[in-house]
């Protein structure tokens, strides 16, 4: 029993004890850690104005704040768009851009001042003194229901309607294929699932705000992120040219989509843009990683160009601003995976350059000053 | 592979569990050598680069061997006349000329510690004792021991040899529980508390300009110096910890390198506390024969304790100068060799004046205590500027802090130290009247606590471990 003799023994309940002290206190510091990141970095993602078919409410204002940002306030018009003013006809003079797409369209947890089509607007407004009214009309949707809101964006007759696209946007396929038509009927709530262990394990991990702000500094490191990403398999297919059975399919859906929106533009000549945002692992290859033998982070910005050129869409390329710029990472919320405003700066830029290079003569009318 | 390191730590005890698969000697002594090549290793380019660390390793080995055959004191000077030139060579101080120094790159990780083991062998070797147990595979053992290469501790060979050959420490529950609350602190003083003391002191040196307020930038000041000493303690202690903990599975036990050295009450009694073994090496090799000498020279009793003064001075300037090749480790040399000769001096000058109780009695007066103790914070965290420093960054500090606010910030040191390690050694005193404080129940839950910080950390920072200071010596 004694610990100065000679053989020394652990008493037996200690063998029970020094465990259960470990464990216990590895419990009490996970909660005071959690605890602790819940009051350091608050987190709101109500969504208040989101509802079925996953579009916002009319009139509604939301206020959301992500771990890693600033509070921001949503406001959406009578259509329930989020957009410069009212979603009616615009003053004779003004432009009008409506956007098709999920949340980086509209800029989901960034002010909306700093949302891309609102940078865009103001750099085109200052090259060609033209104010520009936009309508985001995107919501959390896969790309049957964007696509299925062409009709509603050419009611508010833009003079330019864009789609944003991001690798989150494809992953995830529409139930049953594209079919826009099928999008917009309401369907009814899924049933209400009880986790099991792992899966309320696998919650929990997934909802702590201890592991997202741990994520958050992770993420800063670009090599570490990259490493850790390109081992995701499915989810870095997009990376690893040639692009996988599953990344071509999700392309296919997506020249579907440009393909059903572009038509129903045609007959009013309505020009479609299409924007495509890089996710951080693409940006980090862009900015600072040199990529590893088999990657190419450039492979889907590609075969994303060449679906608009087949469409007759112009293409604006996100990653383009990232090939400027040190600590891509700065540029997104890490954790949750947006861009936040400095990211939507670089999309608003790139944005501008392209409709100002090819611009409808609706937009900017004059010469560039 | 940096220590402390998670990748360490898995070599290490991996090694640990091979080690002690066997009690042979021989087995015990071969995994310990493939061992510490192994970890020798990972610092090599390439096999050119290794070639003059070998080199100084195999002078040493002749100098044992020479000296047991031939013991002289000529070849004894010899010897160390060609250790002490072949080292500060390879170390490229800036007396040796620049066209007889090597121009490729190679291994010199550890090499100062390397230095004194050999250095400690060279002077022994004709002492029979030591020397006949000096065998090859002994020899690269115990100057390679991988625990201790890159930083020491610089523990003496009869103590690794008995270790090593003649008594097997006993390895059991007790034993890995405490080695493993010595990795723990130590990973937790190294990952956490020395990077966060360093980025604060980077923090404050960024942030001090010119047009801040006198009472601000006097407190940057203050922060700027006071803080290095803390982090250099968590930075070195953490590492001593580490290897001392991960030894201990190897059924050795590294002699301590540091022994709460705040809380000393004088400069000599901080370097008995800081740095343990290479202060205790200097003492041996140079502070006792510097004084030997003189008492041999001159005999007048009354002049002994000076020459005391004056080996002090020569020891603590060598620990200071060993440090680098730069002016400003000289200075630095210079700055503790006369801290703590000055410290001598006025122990000496005030047993005369107030006679050797009087100043005893002095000595226990809590205020003075408390004062004395700030005072020698505030020496060894000034005499550091000179060790993390340069001219040029020194200068820019006198002329952004200017002179008053120079001056205020080294007394809020002062002040501040003092009243600080006075609480520091009253809780000190207050938790050992608590034994459960140091219970086995209350190091479980630390431990369980340090760890999971550090693997946060290591996590979140997501870079490579944070490098130990002394790993440049």
């Amino acid at each position: 029993m004694s610990e100065d003799g000679a053989r020394r023994t652990l008493p037996r309940r200690d063998w029970l004890l020094l465990p259960l002290v470990a464990v216990v206190t590895a419990a009490l510091f996970l909660i005071i850690v959690e605890g602790g990141s819940r009051l350091v970095w608050p987190e709101s993602k109500d969504e208040v104005c989101a509802y079925n078919p996953l579009r916002p409410k009319p009139n509604c204002v939301s206020r959301d704040k992500a771990a890693e940002g600033p509070w921001v306030e949503a406001r959406f018009n009578e259509c329930g768009y989020r957009g410069t003013g009212s979603c009616g006809a615009v003053n004779a003079g003004t432009a009008r851009l409506a956007v098709l797409g999920s949340s980086t369209s509209w800029g989901y947890l960034v002010p909306f001042d700093d949302v891309w089509s609102m940078q865009a607007a103001r750099e085109i407004t200052a090259k060609c003194g033209r104010p520009i009214d936009v309508q985001s009309l995107g919501g959390f949707g896969d790309l049957s229901l964007i696509a299925a809101r062409t009709p509603e964006a050419l009611a508010l007759h833009p003079q330019l309607v864009a789609l944003v696209v991001a690798p989150f946007d494809l992953f995830k396929l529409p139930d049953g294929g594209f079919n826009p038509a099928h999008a917009l009927i309401p369907r009814p709530d899924p049933p209400t699932v009880h986790p099991g262990l792992m899966e309320w394990a696998k919650n929990f991990m997934t909802d702590s705000r201890a592991v997202e702000i741990a994520q958050h500094y992770i993420f800063g490191n670009p090599d570490t992120y990259v490493a850790t990403y390109l081992h995701y398999g499915d989810r870095a297919a997009f990376l690893r040219p040639p692009m996988s059975e599953a990344w071509q399919e999700r392309l296919d859906v997506l020249d579907e989509a440009v393909g059903y929106i572009t038509a129903r533009l045609a007959p009013t000549g309505t020009p479609l843009l299409l924007v495509y945002a890089p996710p951080l692992v693409q940006a980090d290859l862009l900015a600072d990683v040199k990529p590893a033998p088999g990657v190419d982070p450039e492979a889907i910005d590609r075969a994303i160009a060449q679906i608009a050129k087949r469409h007759g869409a112009l293409f604006a390329d996100g990653g383009d601003g990232f090939r400027s710029v040190r600590n891509a990472s700065n540029y997104f919320y890490r954790a949750e995976g947006h861009l936040n405003s400095a990211g939507q700066t670089l999309l608003g830029r790139t944005a501008a350059n392209v409709i100002l290079a090819d611009a409808p003569s609706g937009f900017c009318p004059g010469p560039a000053q | 592979m940096n220590a402390p390191s998670f990748q360490f730590l898995g070599f290490a005890l991996a090694g640990a569990v091979l080690f002690n698969l066997s009690a042979a000697l021989a087995w015990r002594r071969l995994v310990l050598l493939a061992l510490n090549l192994a970890f020798f290793a990972t610092f090599m380019s390439g096999f050119v680069g290794v070639l003059p660390f070998a080199g100084f390793l195999l002078t040493g080995y002749v100098a044992v061997l020479a000296q047991r055959k031939y013991p002289s004191r000529g070849l004894f000077l010899l010897f160390l006349v060609i250790t002490l030139l072949e080292f500060f060579w390879l170390k490229r101080y800036s007396f040796i000329p620049s066209p007889l120094t090597l121009h490729f790159l190679y291994v010199t990780i550890g090499l100062s510690y390397v230095f004194f083991r050999v250095l400690h062998l060279v002077i022994e070797a004709r002492s029979n004792n030591v020397t006949a147990a000096v065998s090859p595979l002994s020899y690269i053992n115990y100057t390679l021991h991988f625990p201790a290469l890159i930083s020491g501790p610089i523990q003496l060979f009869p103590d690794y040899h008995r270790m090593e050959s003649e008594e097997r420490l006993p390895l059991d529950i007790f034993v890995v529980g405490e080695a493993a609350w010595r990795v723990a602190i130590g990973f937790f003083k190294v990952v956490i508390l020395s990077v966060a003391l360093i980025k604060v002191q980077q923090s404050c040196i960024a942030a001090l300009t010119p047009d801040l307020p006198f009472a601000t930038k006097t407190l940057y000041g203050a922060l700027i110096g006071a803080i290095y000493p803390l982090f250099l303690y968590a930075n070195f202690s953490g590492y001593t910890d580490f290897v001392i903990g991960i030894a201990r599975l190897y059924r050795f036990e590294l002699p301590e390198n540091f022994n709460n050295p705040f809380v000393s009450e004088n400069f000599i009694a901080f370097w008995s506390r800081w740095h343990i073994t290479l202060s205790n090496w200097l003492k041996t090799y140079v502070y006792t024969p510097v004084l030997l000498t003189c008492m041999r020279r001159v005999t007048a009793r009354w002049a002994e304790p000076y020459f005391a003064v004056l080996a002090y001075f020569v020891t603590f300037f060598l620990v200071g100068a060993w440090h680098g090749q730069t002016s400003m480790f000289l200075f630095f040399g210079v700055l503790q060799g006369g801290g703590v000769a000055m410290n001598k001096l006025y122990q000496i000058v005030m047993a005369q004046r107030l006679s050797r109780s009087g100043y005893r009695k002095l000595g226990e007066r809590p205020l003075y205590r408390a004062l004395s103790r700030g005072l020698t914070f505030t020496w060894f965290a000034f005499t550091l500027l000179w060790f993390w420093s340069s001219w040029t960054a020194l200068g820019g500090f006198i002329r952004i802090l200017g002179g008053a606010a120079l001056v205020a910030a080294w007394a809020l040191v002062f002040l501040t130290s003092s009243l600080v390690l006075a609480g520091l050694v009253w809780s000190q005193s207050a938790a050992a009247r608590h034994p459960t404080l140091g219970s086995r129940y209350v190091r479980t839950a630390q431990v369980t606590v340090m760890t999971l910080l550090v693997l946060i950390s290591v996590l979140i920072v997501g870079g490579p471990a944070p490098d130990i200071v002394y790993k440049n010596f």
